[in-house]
């Protein structure tokens, strides 16, 4: 009887053990279960919210679209709540599109219902009383219903936001009770906040780098405009509004307007977007201004469709103007060259067809000094023409050394002293005693030496032609000596002073007098060599008939001080040579 | 001295207007959420308990959750009329 | 025996033109551009030789100068010039020039020859 009781009480309890365990073990379960019912929601939920927002993403790609957005989001509510109606309004600058896709049968004035309470919202957050633009109605989905009558029963709205201003507002809306009052819908106020911040966000990107680039292509030195696909104006910056004489903020049609005459915006834009050639490119005039003009298509990068087109233009006037200058130097020079061997060519013809064993040995005489002269005439320009070429391609070379420029110029001078007795000029000099040691290129000097006394006489045809020499001092300082040719010749006008040192300044100016004719490259070389040793040139006038002064200075050599105002290149002690002196622009 | 009654009231306006806004089942579903306050059906505040500041900012709070700055600009409008009223989620 | 005008700048070859037409009988002076216009008015030569290319006055200027004078329009025009193809030819004869010379082709007899025929053709006719 005791084991009996014993067993009893050990198979009761164990049961009850086991019983009650069953029934915790049950509960937790239970609880188990729920909990994973829950978690599972949650996992759902936020599958959702992932992938709504992933759509947005995708699809919303470049254009920032407070549109795409609110489309997105609509239609992808069927997924997560029911609903009769989805709907929503955009605000556009002067009126609101009204959109609705009907889900489950309901009647007009359901639709009219929810338009009222939406615009009411949009009042509230606008903070408008009444808001008084055109509302544009578009109903898609299931077929209205006129004999229902139910009203909205239950609706939510969901306001969009970017960058601040209110974009618009999706409604959500039901004709069954009690609906929209859980946390479904929480997520979709969590997507809508996250898309807007993050459409926000890139549209402040967007609008930063916008503005740098719109910053950029409108301080470009270039004309540009640019027009999308449907050749609607999207920039026309600063220099293109310069060069075509427009308003501040033209519009596409003035611009084509500043175009005529010189060619069809239009026209052009068409064969560029949809042409063959996907570049034209042309000259114009407009204004007194040659430009070059470039029309670009641009395609997306990804599908290569067409998606605007660029128009660029570039001011070339300075340079075909240049290119002319060239062409006609050109042109000159063949025919400075041509007229002295025409010469020659002519007086060789004369004493053969005298006969060269009958002519007269004065004839002869006259004959062959001007073949000799006019020889040496050419010889001079082909020299000229050939330091200019060396020059240019860098390859003018000075070489400077101490040596004695007051040696120099007197040796040059003497050379002269025949041509000047022969014009009847006098000549005076006056070279400073003692003179210190200077650093150039002897032979070089020698031919700026050439070129300003040749001249000097050339135009002088009667008086004097001065030459002075002397150490110029600053603060008592000895800086570089100063050379001066004068003469008392035609002088030189203020207009013609100006070109007088310029490659082209004999076309320019239109100098030659008669038999007085130079190339005028002369007094480019020479300034090219002066400046070549470290010195200075320039010229005074007073005008016609009162004659002219050269002015150049070079450099005092070791253990003086140096001028160092107006050096083009520093020409280095100790070496002897400076190689490769490049000329700068040309025409200057 | 800022009153409950003004208090009471500024709430009061804050859930009616989300009711439009947002729609009256959201609106007092959120506004229901706080539990010092006793929220009507049509959206007056009928009692407040405990700090009403703290009530105010958590409402607040609780809207600008559903609807960012318009919950922000809506606040800030109805603030002018009880200049008594600070809100530290204001500004 | 003919009045000629040389309007030509480069001395050296004006000076063995005139040389060439003296020893053919004529008689030649020489001009120069800016002064040419008025010297062919007032001595109304036979015949022009005309250089185009000039420092101060284009000779194509003066060629339309006294082609538009009707006291001078009828004496014949030689163009003178370096260049074959020059645009300044064809300018030149479309301004009434009645022919041209190219310098550096142009021996000094040949320059005589042409003169002499230039001449012959223009002469008036003889009664």
């Amino acid at each position: 009887m005791d084991i009996t009781i014993s067993l009893a009480a050990v198979t009761i309890i164990g049961t009850f053990s086991g019983i009650a365990g069953y029934f915790l073990m049950r509960s937790k379960y239970k609880r188990e279960l729920a909990k994973g019912r829950s978690r599972e929601a949650e996992l759902a939920t936020k599958v959702y919210e992932t992938a709504v927002l992933k759509e947005i993403g995708e699809r919303i790609g470049y254009s920032l679209d407070a549109n795409k957005i609110i489309e997105i989001i609509s239609g992808s509510l069927g997924q997560l709540l029911p609903y009769s109606t989805v709907s929503h309004m955009i605000l556009k600058d002067d009126r609101i599109s009204f959109v609705t896709n009907v889900n489950e049968s309901v009647s007009h004035s359901f639709i009219n219902d929810v338009r009222g309470k939406m615009l009411a919202a949009l009042s509230e957050m606008l903070m408008e009383v009444k808001l008084d633009v055109d509302v544009d109605e578009s109903i898609s989905g299931a077929i209205l219903d006129e004999s229902g009558s139910l009203p909205v029963a239950s609706f939510f709205n969901l306001p969009i936001v970017i960058s601040g201003r209110l974009a618009g507002i999706i409604n959500v809306a039901s004709k069954t009770e009690g609906l929209y009052v859980g946390d479904d819908t929480a997520v979709l106020y969590r997507i809508a906040i996250g898309a807007s911040e993050a459409v926000s966000r890139l549209q402040e990107v967007l609008e930063e780098e916008k503005g740098k680039l719109a910053a950029a292509v409108e301080s470009l030195s270039d004309g540009v405009l640019m027009v999308d696909k449907n050749y609607q104006l999207i920039v026309a910056n600063k220099k293109l509004r310069q060069l075509l004489g427009t308003i501040e903020s033209p519009k596409i049609f003035d611009i084509v307007n500043a175009l005529a005459g010189t060619f069809d915006l239009r026209i052009k834009m068409e064969e560029v977007m949809s042409g063959a050639e996907p570049v034209a490119s042309f000259e114009i005039v407009l204004h007194d201004k040659v430009l070059a003009v470039s029309a670009a298509r641009v395609s997306s990068q990804r599908r290569q469709k067409p998606i605007g087109l660029v128009v660029l233009f570039h001011d070339i006037t300075d340079a075909k103007a240049l290119e002319k200058l060239r062409q006609d130097f050109m042109a000159m020079m063949v025919h400075e060259l041509r007229s002295p061997l025409t010469s020659i060519k002519s007086t060789v013809a004369m004493i053969k067809s005298a006969g060269v064993g009958t002519i007269g040995a004065e004839d002869l005489g006259k004959y062959l000094q001007n073949i000799a002269s006019t020889s040496e005439t050419m010889l001079d320009l082909v020299n000229d023409l050939l330091d200019v070429a060396k020059v240019e391609a860098g390859k003018f070379d000075i070489v400077c050394d101490r040596a004695d420029l007051g040696e120099v110029i007197l040796e040059r001078i003497e050379s002269f002293k025949p041509q000047m007795a022969a014009r009847g000029l006098l000549i005076e000099v006056d070279i400073e005693k003692d003179l210190p040691a200077a650093w150039f290129d002897k032979v070089r000097i020698k031919q700026v030496m050439n070129n300003l006394l040749s001249n000097a006489i050339k135009y002088t045809d009667a008086g004097t032609v001065k030459v002075l020499a002397a150490v110029e001092k600053v603060n008592g300082a000895p800086i570089d000596i100063l050379v001066s040719v004068a003469d008392t010749g035609i002088g030189i006008e203020a207009d013609q002073a100006e070109k007088l040192f310029s490659k082209f300044g004999q076309l320019e100016s239109g100098r030659g007098h008669g038999e007085l004719k130079s190339s005028g490259l002369g007094h480019y070389i020479t300034k090219k060599i002066v400046e070549g040793v470290g010195g200075k040139i320039w010229m005074e006038s007073a005008g016609a008939g009162a004659g002219s002064t050269f002015f150049f200075t070079v450099p005092l050599a070791a253990g003086a001080k140096r001028d160092q105002a107006g050096q083009n290149l520093v020409v280095p002690q100790g070496q002897g040579l400076l190689k490769n002196f490049t000329t700068t622009k040309v025409g200057q | 001295m800022s009153t409950i009654e003004d208090y009471q009231s500024l709430l009061s306006d804050l859930v009616k207007k989300q009711m439009v806004m947002l729609g009256p089942a959201v609106a007092l579903t959120n506004a229901r959420k706080i539990s010092a306050l006793t929220v009507a059906g049509d959206g007056s505040v009928t009692a407040i308990s405990g700090d009403p500041q703290a009530a105010l900012d958590a409402l607040a709070n609780q809207y600008m959750n559903l609807s960012g700055q318009i919950a922000q600009a809506t606040l800030a409008s109805l603030l002018e009329k009880y200049p008594q009223i600070k809100s530290q989620t204001s500004g | 025996m003919a009045n000629i005008i040389i309007v030509e700048d480069d001395m050296n070859l004006a000076n063995i033109y005139q040389q060439k037409l003296t020893a053919g009988g004529h008689n030649v002076s020489i001009v120069s551009d800016t002064e040419a216009v008025k010297e062919i008015t007032l001595q109304k030569p036979n015949l022009v030789l005309l250089d185009i290319l000039m420092p101060n006055v284009s000779g194509l200027d003066i060629l339309r100068e006294i082609k538009a004078e009707s006291s001078v329009s009828g004496i014949p025009v030689l163009l003178l010039t370096n260049v074959a193809e020059d645009a300044s030819i064809a300018k030149g004869l479309e301004l009434g020039a009645y022919g041209y010379l190219l310098k550096s082709e142009t021996t000094p007899d040949l320059l005589l020859s042409r003169v002499n025929m230039t001449l012959e053709e223009t002469a008036p006719p003889k009664i």
